[in-house]
């Protein structure tokens, strides 16, 4: 197991202490070992240390040097060669796995260095503190989530993402980060100084991340409570120094301004989209400014909105877009660009003057842009198709369940022209009885309508007795909780005339939720592909839009879904859990701003991007390997030929009694039969085997087994380096297994895949297209798991063609990666283990595909090494 | 409108079985009736009759500008109003 320690910073407040190392010591530690540093504390604290010493290293600092000096001290006494992780003492590790966790994503790709998690912080709320922040240039207001707001913990970011930086009250440093970046800089004394090592992370190519799986407790600022200024006079100081070093650089990273005319008050989805779009905007290079083209009260619910309103506008500012209720308020830029859409099949002609005195009209899918064209607009049109949060939206979003186990239909409500709820009760009614096991709850969003709606839908429900319909007035819930509100139903149902982008049909569907809706609009091709479609009755026209008309949906085939959907609700609901997460993947609304930037930095006038520094890599010329080497390889490939050169290079391979030989390679495999069977185990327990390679998200369970099981085999290799490990079912597994390594070494063996195929075939019985594209798949994720890392590339067909010669070149490339502790046998011992033959590669390219075509193409190239 | 405002806001709202933005709007509402005693008030809000006026809604909003963020409700609390837990058996 890869090694780790934990360095716990300890200046007085000795119960926070012992709090943090109890829950500490609960914990799965594996290979972990604690250090506390005890920064000059003068109350109980080094008493109570006294009581832990012999399951932690102490280290006693004569005074308090304050938060970098003493995890400083506390990097210096680590273990050489372990990973680091940095820990405040007023943490409470809740989670028992979160090591193994942050491990996991320390090594999840090769450029990741820094990893943080998800902090909530003290009872009773529990707010969510840390979501991995970003520091605002102008200001330098650091801020620990992307809303700068501490929200209820609603299961938001929960996936792993890379960030500008992390509070280092729990950091996870990887050793290659250290020893490329060094340890924390003392020109600071405490604060900033996170965020500086991020970024100087960054410039090496060294990505920071926060494991969104990973939750811990941390009550902020328990160390330096009532302390009487002194953290005021640390910040500033700390904020002066990080100015002078950084400030500029962040300012001057910016492409050009971009005011972003619009309404920040939910529920439109304009409003929605400049909550969501706008920092997305600025977190890619582009200084979003705000401006409001209604007079509204600003919504505090989000901080980067208020930054973005507070900042300067410049009198002609690259780009100006409008995203607002309508495309038609006056706006001055070098660019100028609407993202917009309509409710109708025809647009009224002020929208149409409006889009045609800009330089383009942005909308979200092909509906629109036909309708924006058909209507008369002639300026250029292009397609945003928007997407949805999956930070906040997806299928394990915690809500309110009925607690009487009805099947729950929900509606929301903002503008009842066009939203239709009458129907939708009118439709329920005619759907269900009093007495069956259903609802219908009816949000009316507040706004303008609410009351209209309100006096619309009284007389239906006072009309009959029929199924039971729920309506909430008067509740007005913060955006963080859309996703909840959504996730309260089984079934989101709509009977909208409008056709303009609705965001809640997406969001609903992101949340594994059932969705019926009319199939028109902007909503037509979405509703057809992963909802139920509702039936409509021709179009009538918008009372607020003369001459504009939208579609009149069927109050009976309404019905007929709202019945087939409890019907049938077992089953759509496992089919919309099972969807849910590719739908995500593809209505993704980070893909939706980086189309954005795409089109206003090809046809605004942005500057040109700064190149990013090259990704970290540990294959450099100063790239330390340590002894430790896997093999990967496709079955059939001639990994036991490449296994038995190591063998006669002096590798080791583990106990002979323990390595595997078969009747297809009677010479041996030098496969470890524990490492062998650990990794049929591992396939297995995700529902696969070598012929049929399981989905690529495998349970964490069963990679926490796997690991478990190997960690001990590689263990037990240790103690003579260098080792090898080979088993071909390791090019799945390899990425799961970098956490156990240090400074690994890869060879990949590679081989003519049409060889390889009819090899399976002729033993296997495989067919020869199944076989190219399990190599092909076997091929990917071994070279996707040694991405980054010191790696070599053996041909199997010029090992045969020259045995010598090929195995000459292989050692001198071990030598030169710096792996000591190899003699090169004597020529006799290589061809008598590799039999010379002549030349055996085929070259039958017309039976790949053309994917696989491109990835042969690579490896004889060797560009798939780059 | 400090932090005590708002927590009494917030009870009140949940003890009416509303939310603090209605109290708000009913707030409003009732500054058209200056005679009306606060328990006249409470009752009416009790009914959630009447309709606020424009000036009525735009003064709820502007309590709930940043100052007043508090006001915002919960699904959770939306929710267990809506759907109170039946008791158990053993209740």
């Amino acid at each position: 197991m890869r090694g780790a320690t934990l360095i716990v910073l300890a200046w007085n407040q000795w119960p926070l202490t012992q709090r943090c190392l109890e829950s500490l010591l609960g914990s799965a530690l594996d290979a972990a070992e604690i250090i506390v540093v005890d920064n000059g504390s003068s109350d109980a604290t080094p008493e109570g240390l006294a009581a832990y010493a012999d399951r932690v290293r102490i280290v006693h600092l004569p005074e308090n040097l304050g938060f970098v000096r003493g995890m400083n001290a506390g990097i210096e006494a680590a273990r050489a060669d372990d990973d680091v992780v940095l820990l405040n003492n007023d943490l409470v590790f809740s989670q028992h796995d979160w090591l193994g966790r942050l491990r996991d994503a320390a090594y999840a790709a090769a450029d990741h260095g820094i990893v943080g998690c998800r902090l909530l912080g003290p009872a009773p709320e529990h707010r969510l503190f840390h979501t991995g922040g970003f520091i605002e240039p102008e200001s330098l207001w650091g801020q620990q989530t992307e809303s700068g707001q501490q929200e209820p913990d609603v299961a938001q970011f929960t996936r792993t993402r890379r960030v500008q930086g992390i509070a280092f009250a729990v950091a996870y440093l990887r050793r290659d980060c250290l020893d490329r970046v060094g340890v924390l800089d003392e020109a600071y004394h405490s604060y900033f100084e996170d965020t500086d090592y991020c970024l100087r992370a960054a410039d090496a190519g060294i990505a920071t991340i926060v494991a969104g799986n990973v939750t811990l407790g941390h009550d902020q600022h328990g160390s330096t409570l009532d302390d009487g200024g002194f953290r005021e006079r640390l910040w500033k100081a700390s904020r002066e120094t990080f100015a002078a070093r950084w400030q500029q650089r962040l300012i001057d990273a910016y492409r050009g301004t971009v005011v972003w005319h619009g309404v920040t008050r939910d529920p439109h989805p304009s409003a929605q989209l400049a909550h969501q779009l706008l920092w997305r905007l600025d977190a890619r290079g582009l200084r979003m400014a705000f401006t409001a083209v209604t007079r509204e009260l600003f919504d505090g619910h989000d901080f980067r909105l208020e930054l973005a309103a507070r900042r300067s506008l410049p009198p002609q500012p690259e780009i100006a877009l409008i995203c607002a209720r309508e495309p038609t308020h006056p706006v001055s830029g070098r660019y100028r660009a609407a993202l917009t859409f309509g409710e109708w099949e025809t647009l009224p002609e002020k929208w149409v003057t409006q889009c045609n005195a800009l330089d383009a009209v942005l909308v979200p899918d092909a509906f629109q842009a036909e309708v924006f064209r058909r209507s008369g607009v002639i300026q250029p049109i292009e397609i945003v198709a928007l997407g949805i949060d999956r930070d906040y939206c997806h299928a394990n979003v915690p809500a309110p369940r009925q607690p009487e186990g009805r099947f729950v239909f929900l509606s929301v409500a903002e503008q009842f022209a066009r939203d239709a709820p009458d129907r939708i009760v009118q439709a329920f009614r005619d759907a269900f009885r009093a007495d069956e096991a259903v609802e219908l709850v009816v949000h009316i969003c507040p706004g303008d309508d609410e009351l209209v709606i309100r006096d619309a839908l009284d007389p239906l429900l006072a009309a009959s007795d029929g199924a039971r319909v729920r309506i909430m007035l008067g509740w007005g819930f913060p955006a963080h909780e859309r996703a909840q509100l959504l996730s309260t139903a089984d079934a989101y149902v709509s009977a909208r005339r409008g056709g303009g982008w609705d965001p809640l049909v997406r969001e609903s569907l992101a949340c594994a939720r059932i969705v019926i809706a009319p199939a028109w609009g902007s909503q037509a091709e979405l509703i057809k592909s992963w909802g139920t479609p509702v039936g409509t009755l021709g179009y009538v026209e918008d009372p607020a839009q003369p001459g504009c008309r939208w579609a009149e949906p069927d109050t009976a085939s309404l019905a007929q879904c709202l019945r087939d959907a409890f019907e049938n609700r077992i089953a759509l609901a496992a089919q919309m859990r099972a969807r849910s997460e590719a739908f995500a993947a593809t209505h993704d609304l980070d893909a939706s701003a980086d189309r954005l930037v795409e089109l206003l930095a090809t046809a605004g006038a942005l500057r040109a991007k700064p190149p990013p520094p090259p990704p970290h890599r540990l294959d450099g010329p100063d790239a330390r390997v340590s002894g430790q080497i896997l093999v990967l390889g496709m079955h059939r490939s001639g990994t036991s030929s490449v296994g038995g050169l190591l063998n006669l290079f002096g590798a080791w391979a583990g106990p002979d009694d323990l390595l595997l030989r078969g009747p297809d390679n009677p010479k041996g495999h030098f496969e470890h039969g524990e490492l062998h069977m650990a990794c049929l185990r591992r396939l297995a327990a995700a529902g696969g085997d070598w012929r049929d390679p399981p989905h690529r998200d495998a349970p964490a369970a069963a990679i926490d087994a796997f690991r478990r099981e190997v960690a001990p085999v590689f263990d037990s290799l240790e103690p003579r380096r260098p080792w090898f490990a080979k088993e071909p079912r390791l090019c799945l597994l390899a990425r799961e297994l970098l956490p156990l390594l240090t400074h690994p070494l890869f060879v990949h063996v590679v081989r003519d895949p049409v060889a390889i195929a009819r090899s399976l075939n002729h033993r296997d019985g495989m067919p020869l297209e199944t076989a190219l594209a399990l190599w092909e798949r076997y091929t990917r994720d071994a070279f996707a798991a040694s991405a980054g890392w010191p790696r070599i590339l053996v041909d199997y067909d010029a090992l045969v063609g020259d045995p010598l010669a090929t195995a000459r070149h292989l050692f001198d490339e071990l030598r030169e990666r710096g792996l000591q502790g190899l003699t090169f046998p004597d020529a006799g011992a290589i061809t008598q283990w590799i039999e010379p033959g002549g030349p055996i590669r085929i070259d039958d390219t017309t039976l790949l595909t053309p994917s696989q075509s491109t990835l042969l193409a690579a490896i004889r190239d060797r560009s798939i090494l780059d | 409108m400090n932090s005590n405002d708002a927590m009494h806001l917030f009870a009140l709202a949940r003890r009416l079985g509303s939310s603090p933005r209605r109290v708000l709007v009913a707030a409003a509402c009732a500054v058209d009736h200056p005679d009306a005693t606060a328990m006249q008030t409470l009752a009416a809000l009790r009914r959630a009759g009447g309709t606020p006026l424009p000036a009525a809604e735009e003064c709820a909003n502007l309590l709930l500008t940043p100052v007043g963020s508090f006001a915002r409700d919960s699904v959770a609390n939306a929710f267990a109003a809506l759907w109170p837990t039946p008791p158990s058996p053993r209740d």
